[in-house]
């Protein structure tokens, strides 16, 4: 469903995304770990469209994202780490919005944004203006954004920032749902024990090169590290040993 | 453990000094000194456009008052009180406008700006915090008055027999007119501030900008100061400045502002109580101001962080109009037209500068409608060669409302351009609904002012209906150019959407749009000369000139039809390569 072929993109001189070579089928959630500046966002903007590839190819449900970019965006839900929206529409105005630029118009998108809304739990505050939500609240709005068009793949860009518990359970509980119905998920994260939890396979970036991906277990073994333990294995392959060692100390 | 020994720090502090304050400015001073140092090419490029522009205006300015102030001066008997009252109205002109500007910029230097909440937090006593935003808001608030008030002065001192006594006057009084203005200007915005949340205040600050100039705009009109130029209707110029004076003025700090300007420019000594009364004031004013700070300013910063819905905004009467308005547009196009409508009827700080427009509208009417009787008797080719050049007129204006509303369209989706980049919108279709959301309102806008400046010309209705369709087409050519343009330089970063407008994008697009016009105008001239020649000979129109006045105005197509694609198309690429 997505599939990233020697994806590269550079600043300059710097190498952010390094060849990166990927594919996640149909019902896979994938997470996509990596330290800080490991080129984890840079990816997930190339893949969202925000950003152009140096060089390399997106697909996204079998859609070239530089050759059928309106097919394959079509197929794309997107959630950013900022929920920058419009401050000026209420809520229910702003999934409208959404609907409409792709293409969803009538009572169905009605009863589709009902439903949605009541999911993320801002049915109380559909018709106040996006300016006077909180953080988490534009998070969870984004989210619902993100499921308006029933997109085949949804790209998450950090989803737990600025979530309470109960927001994150609801996340956590939704994204599982969603795969199991046959959507992918890809979804970048710090918090490994929601990656843990929640994927299928992970994969991890470091200085811009895919150094590991796989099921909990193949990471495992290709860490070499007993126990079943993401934090173990992301610290081991991301040399954060030396790290650890002086937190202990 | 890296934190286990921090080093012992020094005892923190406070009180407030004026150390404590320059402490506090010092990283505004390195942004900046930063940005100079990492400037591109781009940049200094932008730099040099402004400094040409500000220098070509700054010399406009220079030279009208400076042919203003000869005139006057042909008239001893009037002279004195002529120039006392145009220096007493610049005097009130600068500190009103300070003032304004100093109420609007408090707001974002002192209460809504980033790193309020980093400072706030930190052990920094409020009245430094307070008094190095007040340098800050002085500095926002008052360069550009401060600029454009040299050429005027300079025009006073090189019409006055003692030119570095009266630049000399303007600097011991300009100074302190700025500190009063400014301390003033933040004590209202305090005060503003603890009394009502920041979303109220900003958009009450900003409606109530734009209602006091186009206060400012319809006085200044309505007085009629091309009388000034006209020697035959002095009598009327000293009803005029009668009008003007007012029984309080001398209680206001330009009043002592101009009694040491024209001591200056005579040559006299600067009388001792205005200098000190508005060095006074402007020392009274900013303890007034930091003590004010001591008390509320907390208050007010805490409320800033506070939000509520709009209420009138989210009318169901407002929202019904809208969606029947849109309801016959293709669903995709709907979508971003309402999104923008309602984003525009919401938001005080765009939909205000509509009362602006209107402004200029009637002013632009009420020039024609109090041309001199005696003009209805002007020869006819008179009349309709101004009826021609009233379309660059018309053009420039049309320039200078599509630069707010239409270059400034595409930035206006600020940091959630990411919903419709990642979305299956083409940026084409994008772009063209911005067009064709600008085009309708432009047109009503540009046909009001060609049709009735027409009307009270007199001109004819070969004129008038040249003029008609001349306008629509250099309409469309307008707005191409601007949403084009505005896609080529975006900026989806500010905090006000006037910034846009302002930028050297901006810039760029009004010379773009006036030589665009212009380029229109000189193609016209031939067939409209053509034509007005056989009228006034009275003799047809022979088949070459015809041919002529066909092959120009398909050439005014072509110029038009480029003025829309070109840019567009430099946009859509622009902007589909561009990286967010």
């Amino acid at each position: 469903m997505i599939r990233l072929e020697e994806l590269a993109k550079s600043y300059g001189s710097h190498e952010a995304v390094k060849n990166l070579s990927l594919h996640v089928p149909a019902g896979e959630l994938f997470g996509f770990l990596g330290p800080n500046g490991a080129g984890k966002t840079t990816t997930i903007k190339m893949i969202a469209g925000l950003l152009q590839p140096t060089s390399g190819r997106v697909l996204l449900g079998g859609h070239d994202l530089k050759r059928e970019p309106v097919q394959a965006k079509a197929a794309l839900g997107f959630i950013p780490d900022r929920p920058f929206l419009y401050e000026k529409l209420s809520a229910n105005e702003f999934l409208r919005f959404i609907g409409g630029i792709y293409g969803f118009d009538g009572n169905g998108l009605e009863s589709r944004i009902g439903e949605l809304l009541e999911l993320v739990e801002l049915s109380h505050v559909r018709a106040e203006l996006i300016e006077s939500f909180s953080h988490g609240m534009k998070q969870r709005l984004v989210m619902a954004a993100a499921f308006v068009h029933q997109p085949k793949v949804l790209v998450v860009d950090e989803p737990m920032v600025g979530l309470d518990p109960k927001g994150a359970r609801l996340i956590k509980k939704v994204f599982r749902e969603y795969c199991d119905t046959g959507h992918t998920i890809f979804v970048s994260t710090h918090t490994l024990d929601v990656a843990q939890e929640l994927c299928d396979r992970i994969g991890i970036i470091m200085n811009g090169e895919l150094i590991a991906c796989g099921t909990m277990d193949e990471l495992e073994n290709h860490a070499k590290t007993e126990g079943h333990d993401l934090e173990e294995i992301f610290l081991k392959l991301t040399s954060g040993d030396g790290f650890r060692e002086s937190e202990e100390s | 453990m890296a934190f286990a020994n921090p080093r012992k720090a020094e005892p923190l502090r406070f009180e407030f000094t004026p150390r404590q304050v320059i402490a506090l400015l010092v990283p505004s001073w390195q942004s900046f000194r930063n940005r100079r140092r990492s400037a591109g090419k781009s940049d200094v490029f932008r730099g040099l456009l402004f400094a040409f522009v500000g220098l070509v205006f700054g010399l406009f300015v220079f030279g009208g008052f400076y042919r203003m102030l000869l005139y006057i001066g042909q008239f001893a008997e009037f002279t004195a009180p002529l120039t006392h009252q145009v220096l007493a109205t610049t005097s009130t002109f600068i500190l009103t406008l300070l003032f304004a500007s100093t109420v609007v910029t408090a707001l974002s230097t002192q209460y809504l700006s980033d790193d309020l909440s980093l400072l706030v937090s930190s052990p920094i006593s409020l009245p430094a915090l307070y008094g190095s935003r007040l340098v800050l808001t002085a500095l926002q608030s008052s360069w550009m008055v401060v600029l454009f008030s040299i050429p005027i002065y300079a025009a006073f001192a090189f019409t006055s027999p003692a030119p570095w006594q009266f630049l000399g006057a303007a600097a011991l009084a300009l100074a302190p007119l700025v500190v009063i203005a400014v301390a003033v200007g933040s004590m209202v915005t305090s005060v503003l501030m603890a009394v009502f949340p920041a979303r109220r205040v900003r958009e009450m600050l900003v409606l109530l900008a734009a209602l006091f100039v186009v206060l400012l705009v319809f006085l200044i009109r309505v007085q009629q100061p091309e009388k000034l130029l006209n020697p035959h209707s002095i009598y009327d110029i000293s009803e005029f400045f009668a009008a003007f004076q007012t029984p309080s003025a001398s209680l206001l700090p330009s009043s002592w502002a101009t009694s040491l300007l024209i001591a200056g420019r005579r040559a006299q000594p600067l009388p001792f109580m205005p200098l000190a009364l508005l060095w006074s004031t402007a020392a009274a004013t900013t303890v007034l101001g930091c003590w004010l700070a001591r008390a509320i300013y907390y208050l007010g910063y805490s409320r800033a962080q506070e939000s509520r819905p709009a209420k009138f905004s989210t009318l169901p009467v407002v929202d019904r109009m809208l969606e029947a308005i849109t309801r016959p547009f293709e669903v995709r196009f709907r979508s971003l037209l309402l999104k923008d409508m309602r984003t525009f009827v919401r938001d005080a700080t765009q939909w205000s500068q509509l009362l602006l427009l209107l402004a200029l509208i009637v002013v632009y009417l009420y020039n024609f409608s109090v041309l001199p009787s005696n003009f209805t008797f002007a020869t006819f080719f008179l009349q309709n060669l101004f009826s021609f050049l009233n379309l660059g007129l018309a053009g420039f204006v049309l320039a200078a409302v599509a630069v707010r509303f239409v270059f400034t369209s595409v930035s206006a989706e600020g940091l959630a351009f990411w919903i419709v980049r990642s979305s299956p919108l083409t940026v084409d279709q994008f772009l063209w609904s911005k067009f064709w959301t600008a085009i309708p309102p432009l047109v009503v806008l540009s046909q009001i002012l060609t049709i009735a400046s027409n009307h009270f010309l007199g001109a004819t209705m070969f004129m008038t209906v040249l003029s008609a369709i001349t306008i629509l087409c250099v309409t469309f050519g307008i707005v191409g150019l601007g949403v084009g343009m505005g896609a080529i330089f975006p900026r989806f970063k500010f905090e006000n959407v006037t910034q846009i407008a302002g930028s050297a994008g901006g810039l760029l697009y009004m010379i773009a749009a006036t030589s665009f016009v212009a380029v229109v105008l000189f193609l016209e001239a031939v067939p409209v000369y053509l034509y007005l020649n056989a009228e006034y000979r009275g003799l047809p129109l022979e088949n070459r000139a015809w041919l002529i006045i066909a092959g120009t105005l398909s050439c005014v197509l072509v110029v038009n039809a480029l003025a829309v694609w070109l840019p567009m198309r430099m946009g859509a690429r622009r902007l589909a390569a561009m990286e967010i």
